[in-house]
């Protein structure tokens, strides 16, 4: 018999499979793709162009997964672009923000000089509040059912460090979370183009508008695991895909097994604890503990029998917001895009490109989706990673990955098998003003539909984080409020995806969060 | 030199009115000072039009609290709240949902949309008035200041997060979805039928520049299930002789126990001698002297304009200056020959409507949720709703005293209709505003047109005008999660209490807030007693 069973061979599956490996457990990691990864992959656009196929960003991936695992040995190279995010204004002018606050400052000077000024203090304000939530970010979430001593003791440190921050910092992250990030960007800047950009980073992958209230608390979550207002950006040499084999051998390194092309069917449980799953070619595996990174609704949904969970916990589960907004278009293009704003100018290139020229364009994008239509003008995110990164393509040439939004899994009165094509003519008219030659230098193109993060990589409805980041489904609620700490229900099975604290962003600390609960089961011998 | 007060209350909105019988009934000397001809603020009946009695603002009763009633023995001085029953909402296909008191009504009713609804509606009602019961305590409390981690502040909290740890799980987690969710959200989890989402939702938005899918208006859905818990018929009433009655009741209890109050007599400014309040100066230069004065009207009125902000930190002037108000609502009132027909259910023709009496309660034209999140949509952009949500009342056929025989009035509240547009002014395009809400209404009662003898319409401008709401906010600022409770109306500030030693808040920019609930002038009241100042 194994001790442990990873379903998910995504980054959390991976590090959980490999920290719980370290612990002299034997591990088997199982995938139902043909590759390691999950959303962190790269694949072949055409022959010798490799794109970042979903995510084009990682992490960052938190000092102890990196120290635990030693990921710095395994000869990954990270890349951390700068400038990391350069933004279009209506008329075609570049706003870049570097890594250094005074450099970005220096470049919103160019639009105004009192954003400018107030950019210092906003990052550094943000940075605080975030921290406060960052220190939640540590541990596992209590169940409001149930707190633990242990829990007030971890509460009474993150209190502790609130304090702190002081007053003024305090209230603002308390007015801060259930805010809309248009308000609480409109507090501080008068320039459309750079609220907007700090309002793309909040909504990013969640059907919500800037104007939507509490867009504030996703603000302030991701600039807890990133750092910047406007995102980090950083990724691998190789891509993402990198990074996943790099974990996958680790994983192996430390003795566990890591197989692809294996599709799990179902969670067998005996007397209520979950003992083992069953594949698709009906190999079963016996496991005492089978930890699920791959989506929470995916796990209740399909692979768990409804007599094996309390009356109402799966009813709850089927109540968890999940609703995909992003898409993806990967292009192999012949030669470096030319945008305009920028010149000549390449520095900016190697961070991502935004366009979103102001609140007003993402709330209307947004507004399609809540009326099942994607967006007629949709906002964008765009990643060139040969830039910084020849490996991936021919010499000269390039790929670009573009992150896509508002493009939502159900389309009302049509499918996107219909919409596909003129889906991705509406993006290209976003860019074909920015960037006028970029038509005609594409060699192939990948579309990848909310439907095709469902259906191939079993996102449930296609939403890249396994359910929407709100307050409402947020630490000690996600993915329910009382089962956030990992645990489930059956005795035995662990959740351990993005579908859990702290969420999605590719940083593998729900996986690592996971596996210190896991572990300690095992050290307490209830599993 | 004039008499000295103790006591000094702006504005005699029924928040006012509310704090100076308090203060009044502790034996306390109180001068009233209010701006217009007559009290009620908000919750004012005039005759717009002969023979016409409009509440021309706030128009039904939602939460007066029960112990102000029998503490300041309303009913004694006239109050009367008489039943307002059911909502009734005509749908787009040409149907229509109707919910009433009666239970097995209401459950025959939404039975014909989806049985499964009309049975998780009872067990919803149920678990609501379960978690009204926990919020209706916080409704009388005096908020702590968590931010001055003081440990005296912080243990309010914790006796707040004792009871709430105490609750049935299932009630725990309902709570907190109700804090965080949207009013859609929360309700899909319960019911499939989208004209119920839709017009139950409505109650989430109202005051507030949100949509029914912005997270954070689910709280308010509690506000229908807290009345229910005191007995029937107080959540949602009309007053006998309109919205004004509640204030006059007020009023008189408030002169019973010595108050005096003065109409016409606006403030200029509020005199502040060394950080302390000293007293008033009104329009025409009179002053009056108090130990303690208390400001009903908005916290910008009260400190950007009667105080000033050299007087005050520099912290607390620019929480003030971030507080939203963003009116969202306007008002349409109209004088009719004879009542509307709804297709939906004209008059006696639908068997299982007697006579009009789906009028009786709200009509709500609140259709499908998308029809709600459109009328947002464009708000948001700075235009009023082409198709609004509105939510109108008849109050003639509950209290016919106030129209003339056969003729009635109907009072008709619209959401949304942004105080800042995009395009043209208010003034300009009052008329075109009221002819969307005609408009809107004539799509399920084409005969409205024909029956309307007079047509007053209430833009947010003109609800600041007239009755001195910032920005036409009808709730003194907006009720949403970051200016509620201890957030209410500046962190740090939400105990009736202000920079300014001596002056108190007492409207509803303080906790718990607007309707006319009261229960912000009592708490003040209570607060300013408690400090021992006058």
């Amino acid at each position: 018999m194994t001790d442990v069973i990873v379903i998910g061979a995504g980054v959390n599956g991976l590090v959980a499979g490999a920290l719980l490996a370290k612990q002299k457990l034997s591990v088997i990691v199982l995938d139902q793709c043909p590759v390691v990864g999950g959303a962190a992959i790269t694949t072949e656009l055409a022959p010798g162009y490799r794109a970042p196929t979903l995510s084009h960003a990682i992490g960052p991936i938190s000092r102890e997964v990196v120290r635990a695992l030693r990921i710095d040995r395994t000869g990954l190279e990270f890349l951390t672009p700068d400038p990391a995010l350069t933004t279009l204004t209506e008329d075609n002018r570049a706003l870049v923000f570097h890594r250094d606050r005074v450099l970005t400052a220096a470049s919103i000077n160019a639009l105004s000089s009192a954003d400018a000024g107030r950019w210092i203090e906003f990052t550094r304000s943000m940075q605080l509040v975030a921290g406060v939530i960052g220190r939640l970010n540590d541990h596992a979430p209590p169940s409001i059912d149930a707190i633990t001593g242990r829990d007030w003791w971890r509460l009474l440190a993150v209190g502790r460090h609130a304090r702190s921050i002081g007053r003024q910092e305090l209230k603002r992250l308390a007015r801060w979370m259930p805010m809309s990030v248009a308000d609480l960007t409109g507090e501080w800047f008068e320039t459309d183009v750079l609220r907007a950009a700090i309002a793309a980073h909040a909504i990013f992958g969640n059907p919500a508008g800037p104007r939507s209230a509490g867009t504030g608390a996703m603000l302030i979550g991701r600039i807890a695991a990133d750092g910047f207002p406007i995102g980090n950006g950083g990724t691998v040499k190789g891509g993402p895909g990198a990074l996943s084999e790099a974990l996958a051998a680790v994983a192996t390194r430390s003795g566990a097994t890591v197989r692809t092309d294996a599709r799990i069917t179902r969670v067998l449980t005996e007397d209520g604890r979950a003992s083992g799953v069953v594949l698709e070619n009906g190999d079963q595996i016996s496991a005492r503990a089978i930890v699920a990174a791959i989506s929470p609704t995916q796990v209740f949904a399909d692979l768990v029998s409804s007599a094996d969970l309390p009356p109402t916990f799966r009813e709850r589960m089927s109540h968890v917001r999940s609703r995909g907004v992003t898409a993806k278009i990967n292009l192999a293009l012949n030669g470096l895009p030319s945008f305009t704003a920028l010149g000549g100018d390449l520095v900016p290139l190697a961070g991502r490109l935004l366009i979103a020229p102001g609140l007003d364009y993402l709330e209307r994008a947004f507004d399609a989706t809540k009326y099942g239509a994607m967006s007629e003008h949709p906002w964008l995110e765009i990643s060139i990673p040969t830039i910084a990164d020849a490996s991936l393509a021919p010499a000269g040439s390039h790929v670009m990955s573009i992150a896509v939004h508002f493009a939502p899994r159900h389309l009302r009165g049509t499918t996107w098998a219909a919409e596909r094509e003129a889906f991705a003519r509406s993006v290209m008219q976003v860019i074909e003003p920015c960037a006028p030659q970029l038509a005609s230098q594409i060699i192939a193109q990948d579309i990848l539909t909310p439907e095709d993060l469902e259906q191939r990589w079993g996102l449930p409805g296609g939403h890249i984080y396994h359910g929407e980041t709100t307050l409402d489904q947020m630490w000690a609620a996600r993915p329910l409020l009382g089962w956030a700490g990992y645990r489930t229900p059956i005795r035995g099975l662990y959740l351990a995806s993005a579908g859990t604290h702290p969420g999605g962003g590719l940083t593998g600390q729900s996986g690592w969060l996971a596996s210190q609960v896991v572990r300690e089961d095992f050290k307490k011998r209830t599993i | 030199m004039p008499a000295k007060y103790d006591a000094i209350i702006i504005g005699a909105g029924h928040n006012g009115l509310t704090a100076a019988a308090y203060l009044a009934r502790a034996g306390r000397k109180v001068l009233v000072l209010e701006r217009r001809h007559l009290v009620g603020g908000a919750a004012v009946t005039e005759e717009i039009f002969p023979g016409f009695k409009f509440s021309v603002c706030s128009y039904v009763v939602s939460l007066l609290r029960p112990e102000i009633i029998r503490e300041l023995q309303l009913a004694k001085h006239g109050l009367e709240i008489l039943p307002l029953d059911g909502t009734f909402t005509p749908m787009l296909s040409g149907d229509y949902l109707w919910r009433v008191n009666d239970h097995a009504r209401t459950f025959r009713e939404i039975s014909r949309h989806s049985r499964a609804d009309a049975e998780v509606y009872d067990e919803y009602g149920r678990a609501m008035v379960e978690m009204g019961r926990f919020a209706k305590d916080i409704l009388a409390m005096t908020p702590p200041d968590p931010f001055s981690l003081k440990m005296r502040e912080l243990s309010v909290l914790g006796d707040l997060l004792k009871r709430f740890r105490a609750l049935p799980e299932l009630d725990r987690h309902n709570q907190l979805q109700l804090l965080t969710m949207s009013a859609v959200d929360f309700l899909d989890q319960w019911f499939d039928t989208d004209v119920l989402k839709a017009t139950m939702s409505a109650s989430g938005i109202i005051g507030t520049f949100l949509g029914v899918r912005s997270p954070g208006t689910a709280y308010v859905l509690l506000h229908h299930y807290m009345g229910d818990i005191d007995g029937a018929f107080r959540s949602w009433g009309l007053s006998k002789g309109g919205t004004g009655t509640v204030s006059e009741s007020i009023a008189g209890a408030a002169r019973a126990f010595g108050a005096d109050i003065r109409v016409n007599a606006p403030v200029r400014h509020i005199l502040v001698k060394d950080g302390e309040a000293t007293g008033v100066v009104l329009e025409n230069g009179d002053y009056h002297l108090a130990s303690v004065v208390m400001s009903s009207v908005d916290p910008r009125l009260t400190f950007m304009r009667m105080v000033g902000a050299d007087h005050l930190p520099g912290e607390f002037v620019e929480d003030i200056a971030r507080y939203k108000f963003r009116g969202s609502s306007g008002k349409v009132n109209l004088a009719l020959d004879g009542l509307p027909d709804f297709t939906a259910a004209p008059g006696s023709k639908d068997p299982g409507l007697h006579r009009n009496e789906h009028l009786r309660g709200a009509i709500s034209i609140s259709p499908s949720v998308d029809y709600m999140e459109r009328a947002f949509d464009d708000a948001k952009y700075g235009e009023f709703s082409r198709r609004p949500y509105i939510d109108i009342v008849i109050p003639s056929l509950t209290d016919p005293s106030v129209a003339p025989p056969g003729k009635h009035v109907m009072s008709c509240f619209v959401q949304y209709a942004p105080y800042d547009l995009r395009e043209g002014s208010w003034d300009e395009r009052r008329e075109a505003f009221g002819d969307a809400v005609i408009n809107a209404i004539s799509q399920f009662a084409p005969n409205l047109k024909s029956r309307i003898l007079h047509r007053q319409v209430l833009t947010p401008l003109d609800i600041e005008r007239t009755f001195g709401l910032s920005e036409g906010n009808i709730f003194q600022g907006e009720l949403t999660l970051e200016q509620l409770f201890f957030m209410r109306p500046a962190p740090g500030w939400a105990g009736y209490r202000t920079p300014i030693r001596r002056l108190y808040m007492c409207g509803s920019a303080t906790h718990p807030g607007g309707g006319i609930m009261a229960a912000p002038g009592r708490n003040a009241a209570l607060r300013a007693l408690g400090d021992r100042l006058l």
